[in-house]
């Protein structure tokens, strides 16, 4: 297991930054892992919420907050309301927030941010209805 | 709770192979001897690129971002006028009015990360955006565009078929919406003209010819095409429910 605050990847060059939804405050060039126990799990537009308990490296318990898409674009994804639920034990690959504090986002746009559960199963954020489409 | 996953509805009538997954370059349906449109349609990705950055949703078309990304830098066909509402629009702190919860216009709303549903019924057809979970009707019973109309995100639409391909003529449009990511503007005399070819079963080709003698030198069209989402549905996305991000955005301006 990876720990804490690694960063496991750097998927691209840095570029200029360009503000949609305030996006600008993470770093969507860093994947970052974290592991802990799901708080809580929000699911409202325009962009979902999952809270989590990490222990950092000296022991100590943060509450992370990660921002992650619409319910129209986890439901394509293959979400649901619940399919995060407090005291879920998870791992979470996402991007960093730039000034170092618990926040961060993971969702559709930025490959490679995922949820990954204590049983083994995933949930990522791309579109699940394109698997349905013969080219 | 069903087995069946909430996006996972069967499109109705879609060709399919025989794995069952939906033919997308197979046939178009057509009603009344035109081609149906009806669907749910997403603008093709385009690979993201350095100034893509930030946008934290899905991938995007380059006119997402810039409606003149087809121009080189310094050949932008901007009035003066335009060029300071360009300026001013990438102040620090300034946003669109779309990430204050307010609607996107036209064409942006065909644009977006988010899918639109496409209803074609004899005389309207009816186009449903996820994103602020908002709708345009553009008539196709004969009428003419209003003499004087209200403006509107959205602007007024009529729409007339050229063969198998359906022409949308709006105008009526207020000027608050942004164009573009990068803050293009428009005035209330802009005119937009969107040409919908649905060219197999899975693509629908686009063009747009923007005219708007206020901001810009000369007409322009932009070529993009929008893909079907199979075997799925677009979904409520009422923006104002839980929006946090303008409180941490800098400055005042755009408030």
């Amino acid at each position: 297991m990876k720990k804490l605050g690694i960063i496991i990847s750097s998927l691209f060059a840095t570029g200029a930054l360009f503000a949609h939804h305030g996006n600008t405050a993470y770093d969507e060039t860093a994947r970052v892992q974290i592991k802990g126990t799901v708080t809580e799990f929000i699911w409202t537009n325009p962009h979902s919420q999952i809270y989590l308990d990490v222990k950092d490296s000296s022991g100590k318990t943060v509450n992370w907050g990660v921002e992650t898409n619409s319910p129209g674009i986890l439901t394509r994804a293959g979400w649901t309301r619940r399919s995060i639920k407090a005291g879920d034990q998870v791992t979470i690959i996402l991007c960093p927030a730039k000034n170092g504090q618990p926040v961060a986002y993971a969702g559709s746009g930025d490959p490679g941010t995922k949820v990954i559960f204590a049983d083994g199963h995933e949930l990522d954020f791309t579109d699940k209805s394109v698997d349905k489409a013969a080219p | 709770m069903s087995a069946q996953a909430q996006w996972q509805n069967p499109t109705p009538g879609a060709p399919r192979t025989p794995d069952g997954k939906v033919n997308m370059t197979g046939p178009v349906a057509r009603v009344n001897g035109k081609p149906d449109l009806s669907g749910i349609w997403q603008v093709e990705a385009e690979p993201r690129g350095p100034g893509l950055y930030g946008l934290g949703e899905s991938p995007n078309s380059k006119y997402f971002r810039d409606i003149l990304s087809d121009f080189k830098p310094g050949e932008e066909p901007l009035t003066p006028e335009a060029r300071e509402i360009l300026r001013q629009h990438g102040l620090p702190g300034v946003v669109g009015y779309n990430l204050k919860c307010l609607p996107d216009g036209v064409p942006h709303a065909d644009l977006l990360p988010e899918p639109f549903k496409i209803i074609q019924t004899p005389g309207e057809i009816v186009m449903l955006y996820e994103v602020e979970t908002i709708f345009r009707q553009i008539f196709t019973d004969g009428r003419k565009h209003p003499a004087d109309p209200s403006p509107a995100w959205l602007g007024y639409s009529v729409g007339t078929w050229d063969g198998d391909t359906l022409v949308v003529d709006t105008l009526g449009f207020n000027d608050l919406s942004w164009l573009d990511a990068r803050g293009h503007g428009h005035s209330e005399d802009m005119r937009v003209v969107e040409r919908f070819h649905r060219r197999d079963f899975g693509h629908m080709e686009v063009a747009v010819t923007i005219t708007d003698p206020k901001m810009f030198t000369k007409p322009f069209t932009i070529n993009f095409v929008e893909q079907l989402l199979p075997d799925t549905d677009v979904f409520e996305h009422i923006c104002y429910e839980n929006e946090k991000d303008a409180a941490h955005l800098p400055g005042k301006a755009g408030r």
